[in-house]
């Protein structure tokens, strides 16, 4: 695995910076989940953490707003320590833990104005409520809605205080993708409106559209830091030709095509990386059979976590 | 604490109780039944005996009526929403441990009270009750919810999951009665045993409930035993507070 440190994206600690990890390390008993970790969240951005289930996101996002005491490292969130500051980040850190409900019996106009009673200054719970686009839902109870209104509601408790930095922990994880552009839209308003957002996901679409930079993690540690473009461009710069496996070509003769560069197998997908990805295509097109359901694309950030890490993000780590 | 967010929180917790038919049932309907089951059964033992049985058991029936209210829909709505991460939630908020748990209080206060009215209109309809004793019934009523939901509070911290607080509190409960001689008369235990449960709240609860509606002889004054209640009460809170978690994890 190819370990990249992130002292080429750090930015220098300012008061531009509202996220500042360093050395991070969280044992649970013997086993090793945060490992030696260093993050820089820029204030104004939205930053994602991507990497595969059991990477140790949720944990690091957890540590960072005080749901949990890291094992060594140091952390610094809007210039306070979450473990010795949590009062203060709490008014100043919006948060939506995985995994977590609202009250199941309140309507969602009740649950945002209960949220909002919690802060100083919060914003009108109506104004939020059409900003999530859940003026429809308003007075359905929190039960009734769906996995996706639910999601919004979540955000919006979030949003509803006003705050300087929001942390979300996999946001759109189970939604369809018409709820997740929806999500997305709001995440992008509050980024243009000057807060900073950081947000994990498994969803390298979600990390690609949506985030400014983006640190792709793994096994505890950041193995890439940078803007998604700029990180394909680094690590992933080869196209990607891809088609499926049954009633396709031979891989043999896929593999001879002058060009290819490496092929795999995922799942039912023969992938082909090459760097000629024109004439690649055309010479699979003509063979007989010809490929079924091609796609031609870039590499993106899958392909980044591939090459960095020799495993794909459906991938999950074990423990 | 600010005031807007305990009156809201303890509205939200009101439509909760309210709407929620588990905690419903068990914040308001399970204790009517105790007060019908001790009723049928004081009918019953009245048919075969001189005595008014009915208002001997009547002081029973309310303490069970009020401290199965403070428990079962208090400890297990609590509990529960600890497992949804529900608490998890509230935890990354400004919110203190105390608001969010004195926020629970209005709404059940609120409920015992109906209770206390409820009973207070049948003692006096059977002239149990003289109207001297009722406002002595109503602060005993008071003082003595305040120990079963501060006694809530405090399960509330500890245990662990629904499944454990359901079959907890149905022990503690009859625990509290057997302490407090609802079940087994204090006088007919040894007198050292009797001397140490008169400084519990449960002892000094039935003794003025019994005093005021079953006519027994006071064993201590009425404002002795409210302190006493109260006291206790208030350190229990505190503990709560202290013993609190909003999270199911370890940290």
């Amino acid at each position: 695995m190819t370990t990249e440190q992130v002292s080429e994206e750090d930015p220098p600690h300012t008061a531009t910076t509202s996220i500042s990890v360093h050395g991070l390390t969280k044992y649970y008993g013997s086993v090793l989940a945060v490992d030696g970790l260093d993050l820089e969240v820029r204030s104004g951005e939205l930053f994602g953490v991507l990497g595969p289930n059991g990477a140790g996101k949720s944990t690091m996002l957890e540590i960072l707003v005080g749901l949990r005491e890291r094992s060594s490292g140091t952390v610094e969130v809007l210039g306070s320590d979450p473990s010795n500051d949590r009062e203060r980040l709490r008014r100043l850190v919006a948060v939506q833990p995985q995994q977590a409900e609202l009250f199941p019996n309140l309507t969602v106009r009740e649950t945002l104005r209960l949220w909002a009673s919690f802060h100083e200054n919060p914003e009108e719970p109506e104004a939020v409520i059409e900003r999530v686009g859940l003026t429809a839902s308003a007075d359905h109870r929190v039960h009734k809605l769906s996995g996706g209104q639910e999601r919004r509601l979540l955000v919006a408790t979030a949003l509803i205080s006003r705050p300087e930095l929001i942390v979300l922990d996999e946001p759109s994880t189970g939604l369809d993708p018409n709820a997740r552009a929806d999500l997305w839209d709001v995440l992008l308003a509050y980024r243009d409106r000057g807060g900073t957002a950081l947000l994990s996901t498994h969803s390298m679409e979600e990390a690609e559209s949506l985030c400014d930079r983006v640190a792709v993690v793994d096994s505890g540690k950041v193995v890439a830091c940078g803007a998604p473009a700029e990180l394909v461009t680094r690590h992933a710069p080869h196209d990607v030709v891809s088609f499926r496996r049954a009633g396709s070509p031979d891989i043999e003769a896929v593999r001879a095509i002058p060009g290819v560069e490496e092929t795999e197998l995922h799942g039912n997908r023969v992938l082909v990386h090459t760097s000629r990805a024109e004439e690649v295509t055309n010479e699979l097109m003509s063979m007989t059979p010809a490929p079924q359901n091609l796609v031609r694309r870039t590499g993106g950030l899958d392909s980044v976590f591939r090459v960095l890490t020799g495993r794909t993000l459906d991938d999950e780590k074990d423990g | 604490m600010t005031g807007n967010s305990f009156r809201t929180l303890a509205l939200a917790n009101a439509r909760e109780l309210v709407r929620d038919r588990k905690t419903a049932f068990a914040a308001i309907v399970m204790p009517l039944f105790f007060l019908v089951l001790f009723l049928a059964v004081g009918h019953f033992v009245n048919r075969s005996s001189e005595s008014d049985a009915i208002r001997m058991l009547l002081p029973t029936a309310l303490f069970f009526m009020l401290g199965s209210m403070a428990f079962f829909g208090t400890v297990s709505p609590t509990v529960d929403l600890r497992q949804r991460r529900t608490l998890r939630l509230l935890s990354t908020t400004p919110l203190r441990k105390i608001t969010f748990l004195l926020s629970l209080v209005p709404v059940r206060a609120l409920v015992a009270l109906g209770y206390v009215v409820l009973v207070v209109a049948f003692a006096t309809a059977f002239d149990y009750v003289t109207l001297a004793g009722i406002p002595v019934l109503l602060v005993s009523a008071v003082s003595g919810v305040a120990f079963f939901l501060s006694l809530g509070f405090v399960l509330a911290a500890v245990l662990p999951s629904a499944e454990a607080a359901n079959n907890t509190l149905s022990l503690v409960l009859i625990l509290m009665a057997f302490l407090g001689g609802a079940i087994l008369p204090l006088r007919s235990m040894p007198q050292g045993v009797r001397d140490v449960l008169g400084w519990l709240p449960p002892a000094r609860l039935v003794d003025t409930f019994r005093h005021t509606i079953a006519g027994f002889p006071a064993q201590f004054p009425a404002w002795s035993s409210w302190l006493l209640m109260l006291g206790f009460a208030a350190v229990l809170t505190a503990l709560a507070t202290r013993v609190f978690s909003w999270d199911t994890d370890n940290r």
